[in-house]
């Protein structure tokens, strides 16, 4: 009997350690979870905790002050650059490794070793799209220059010697929940991190398959109408009225080219889709006030990237001093550099160009192997990637890629819509070519003048950004940097033929006719991702182009005088609705007041009396985006609905300046699905009472305010999967179309304004914290700051105001 | 007497093995421990249990006061405890004073194996 007991008793004992050591169902193993010593109660800061000390580290050269400030904000003092960049690896795994580590295997098509299957049509997309591909080019330029090689190998070592004295019970606490191990770092993962800023930025610009759709139902002047190149509205990045060189690369259209696009070969809808298109409000602004239009006379830039917003956020404030510079800003977990910023004579800012740098090509197979393919009269020879993908759970998942000398085949018949008849597209792409952004952040780190940013910014090829920047001593400018395919009129538009190397890009922009100026009459230039140059612009270049922001910001930076600090910050956080003030009109002179109820005309008379500004509180704000958006569907739903499987909306923007041209007459008012003749009247009526009758709900448990309506969130970067970590229904207005550019989930993700007086000053906000801890004071305390529409001072610290830091981490070599 | 001796022990080797060995390990000393000292009835099972249980939720509480509660309230709707808090401190120690119960009346059984005389 008591072999018995003390048999099954140990048993019992070992086997619930053993339970407890396995995840549970969708639990995770809660044994190594909960233990105080070990587990998620290790990751909960103490609320004083000490961040200061001393660290013996392998592979630094010499010492490094880390001087950490009451927000967590490092200020490195180093004696090199490499062990700048190495301090820059460690501080970034030290508070923000899960992001790192996620951020980079997401890149590179690895999320399913983190989620599973859900993630491996992700996976398979990324890697389709040629991520790893596009990283390892990258990486070939970083190894063959020197100087490249030894940062990214300092970072690297930085990162690493973090990992490497890791316990389980200093692990981020998404480790510890989803049972998974951190990865030592490598050079490649931070070009991973850059390709994956390039796919978010340069990936959703552009809309060729869904084009490629519409061109079965559309006619070809209909396609310009839909989906035009250059609004009316649109106040260019580049002063109108500047002059541009004809153009030096002229691209030769092909002359079959009429038919092949437009014809009927060229009608064959594409299948194959895109499921996981970057957000396309990944937008931005910025602009820069010359001293002739400041208070102090000393110029001001500001930036404000909107990304997804997120916690951690995808910004890391740093200050980063060592022999040959000393740089403030934002910087990326998992590259080294400060990637918005400024220094003690020059600061700059991004946003993005929108412009189309990706095209696709119908590829002909000589059989189901993809090994040959026809081009140019002959079968040429493909080389087939293996793609072994890890699903967390359950084991190894394959999948094969042919690449062609246009680039790889991201879709084909095992990849694609679930009525793919087994289209294979091919998808060239400037982020696959030879490059090395990093270099342009290096040289921009140390800028002190116009010069030396002028010679930084030839090394960034993908994504084409806007680079706004301003000089202590007085200069302004703004360069639209990136390499740029010189195509003929409708090249990249729609799916190209890929047999023939007529269609390849001819050439690229030369460098030097990029859109850009300097010191405009004006005083002052901003882009806010419209097309940066009027019709005049001698290239064709197509792109998604958002034009509402750029008039606000362009008409309000007219009208000021004598800019204070406090007015540019105003701007950030300005909730005009500029899209709106010129659709109210008409949709007031459309809409049939009899044809309304009581309800409906209230609704009509908080529109009629909305101040345009879309604050939290606005309920005219809601009623606009819920009209318009109803009066869109009305107009386009039953045309579009003809395209299968699907075609692009029209922008709304697209949509307004159609009616504001045609009104009554234009064409696509009438819906074809009824045997009656809509008119436009009808159309904005019903639109009203749909909306009405949407709201209505809303209305009843007091949500019709545009803050409780839209409820916008910072979730966790595992998003829905744990909802606790994110913060919620947060108190602001704004939408993609505005400057303060706050959707659901999107926004301005780093405000940042620098004076450019002797002294620099300079403020910035991102809605996060430096700890990618969530239990760390430090892990959202900037949101209500944020939410709030304020700023924090930041502090270009000098060495000598280094006992005014919080604490100081002192990083020795090891002997 | 024996009880509270027991108890005090495992509490104390469960806090050391825990700061350097894996999060399981406290079962070891306690096993031992209860080997070493059996007691009447269940009490060994509640030394164990509640030297663990003790510790467990003393360290938590500890943990939890000097965070302010912060992980804590995000947690409890992280795992299923209905976003109570006290729960998770609850669920914590009984885990641990669970699995110690079992490993002190273990090595009371375990060492009633071995021979008389060589005690």
């Amino acid at each position: 009997m008591k072999y018995i007991l003390a048999l099954l008793l140990t048993t019992l004992t070992a086997g619930l350690i053993f339970v407890l050591n396995k995840p549970l169902g969708a639990l995770p193993p809660l044994g190594p979870l909960l233990s105080p010593q070990h587990g998620f109660w290790q990751n909960a800061e103490p609320r004083d905790q000490n961040y200061g000390g001393a660290l013996n580290l392998p592979g630094l050269k010499g010492s490094v002050q880390v001087h950490i400030d009451d927000r967590l904000v490092p200020h490195v003092f180093a004696e090199n650059d490499e062990d700048l960049y190495y301090a820059q690896g460690y501080l970034h795994a030290r508070f923000r490794l899960f992001q790192l580590d996620l951020q980079t295997r997401a890149a590179e098509g690895r999320a399913s070793e983190f989620a599973g299957d859900k993630a491996l049509r992700f996976d398979r997309e990324q890697r389709r799209l040629g991520m790893r591909f596009a990283a390892e080019n990258a990486l070939l330029e970083v190894e063959k220059d020197p100087l490249s090689k030894q940062i990214f190998d300092a970072y690297t070592r930085g990162v690493n010697a973090y990992i490497d004295g890791l316990t389980f019970a200093d692990m981020p606490l998404e480790y510890k929940l989803l049972g998974v191990q951190p990865e030592r770092w490598d050079n490649i993962r931070s070009a991973l991190l850059l390709k994956m800023m390039a796919r978010n930025l340069s990936s959703s610009t552009e809309i060729d398959l869904g084009m490629t759709n519409a061109k079965s139902v559309f006619l070809p002047e209909e396609l310009r109408l839909l989906y035009p190149q250059v609004h009316d509205s649109l106040m260019p990045i580049i002063p109108k009225g500047t002059v541009f060189e004809a153009p030096a690369v002229k691209p030769i259209r092909p002359p079959a080219a009429d038919s092949a696009l437009f014809g009927q070969g060229g009608l064959e809808p594409v299948i194959a889709e895109e499921k996981n298109r970057p957000d396309p409000n990944n937008g931005s602004n910025n602009w820069v006030l010359a001293g002739s239009k400041t208070k102090s006379g000393a110029p001001i830039l500001c930036n404000d990237p909107h990304l997804e917003l997120s916690l951690p956020s995808i910004w890391y404030e740093m200050q980063l001093t060592g022999p040959t510079s000393s740089v403030y800003g934002v910087t990326l977990p998992g590259s080294p550099f400060v990637i918005i910023g400024f220094n003690d004579s020059i600061a700059w800012g991004v946003t993005n160009s929108q412009r189309d740098v990706k095209d696709y090509y119908r590829i002909r197979f000589k059989d189901k192997t993809k090994s040959e393919y026809w081009f140019n009269g002959q079968w040429q020879k493909s080389s087939l990637r293996i793609e072994a993908i890890q699903v967390k759970g359950q084991g190894v998942v394959y999948d094969t890629v042919a690449y062609t000398s246009m680039g790889p085949v991201m879709f084909d018949e095992s990849f694609g819509d679930s009525l793919s008849r087994g289209e294979n597209l091919a998808v060239r792409w400037t982020g696959h070519d030879p490059s090395n952004e990093a270099k342009t952040f290096y040289y921009l780190n140390r800028a002190r003048n116009y010069n030396d940013y002028e010679s930084a910014l030839q090394y960034f090829t993908c994504p084409g950004q806007n680079f706004v920047f301003a000089s202590q001593s007085g200069d302004i400018a703004i360069w639209q940097q990136g390499r740029f395919p010189a195509r003929w009129p409708d090249q990249g538009l729609y799916v190209m033929p890929g047999e023939d190397s007529t269609y390849l890009w001819q050439g690229y922009i030369p460098p030097a006719a990029n859109p850009h100026a300097k010191n405009p009459e004006q005083g002052f230039l901003e882009s806010a991702n419209q097309r940066p140059v009027d019709s005049t612009y001698p290239y064709f270049i197509p792109g998604r182009f958002i034009t509402p922001r750029g008039v606000t910001i362009e008409n309000k930076l007219r009208a000021m005088q004598s800019v204070t600090v406090q007015d540019v910050m105003d701007l950030h956080n300005d909730y005009f609705n500029t899209l709106a003030e010129d659709v109210r009109p008409l949709l007031l002179s459309y809409v049939d007041r009899t044809k309304l109820n009581t309800t409906e005309r209230r609704y009509l008379d908080m529109f009629e009396q909305w101040d345009l500004l879309a604050t939290p509180e606005s309920k005219g704000q809601t009623i606009y985006e819920c009209w318009f958006d109803s009066l869109q569907a009305a107009i386009w739903r039953d045309d579009l609905e003809r395209v299968k499987p699907s075609a692009p909306w029209p922008e709304e923007q697209t949509t307004f300046e159609w009616l504001a041209r045609a009104g009554e007459r234009m064409p696509f008012i009438d819906d074809r699905n009824t045997p009656s003749t809509e008119t436009l009247s009808e159309l904005v009526t019903t639109a009203l009472q749909k909306a009405t009758a949407f709201l209505l709900p809303y209305e009843k448990e007091g949500r019709l305010n545009w803050s409780l309506f839209k409820e916008p969130s910072v979730n966790h970067l595992l998003r829905d999967a744990l909802p606790s970590f994110a913060r919620k229904k947060l108190k602001v207005g704004g939408n993609g179309n505005i400057v303060n550019a706050i959707t659901k989930s999107h926004g301005p993700s780093w405000r940042m304004v620098v004076h450019l007086t002797s002294n620099v000053e300079a403020y910035g906000i991102y809605p996060g914290g430096q700890s990618g801890n969530p239990g760390s004071r430090f892990y959202d305390g900037y949101v209500d700051t944020w939410v709030e529409g304020k700023y924090n001072k930041l502090w270009l610290m000098r060495r000598s105001e280094a006992d005014q830091s919080a604490w100081t981490l002192n990083l020795n070599p090891t002997n | 007497m024996k009880f509270w001796i027991s108890l005090f022990a495992i509490a104390l080797t469960g806090f050391l093995t825990g700061l350097y060995f894996p999060w399981w390990s406290f079962a070891v000393p306690t096993l031992l421990i209860g080997a070493l000292m059996p007691q009447k009835g269940a009490g060994n099972f509640f030394s164990g249990f509640l030297g663990i249980f003790l510790l467990w939720l003393g360290l938590t509480l500890w943990i939890d006061s000097a965070n302010g509660g912060l992980l804590t309230a995000r947690m409890a709707w992280v795992l299923p405890v209905g976003g109570k808090v006290i729960f998770l401190h609850l669920l914590t120690a009984l885990v641990g004073g669970l699995i110690a119960g079992l490993a002190s009346l273990s090595g009371k059984y375990l060492r009633s194996l071995l021979p008389k005389q060589t005690h």
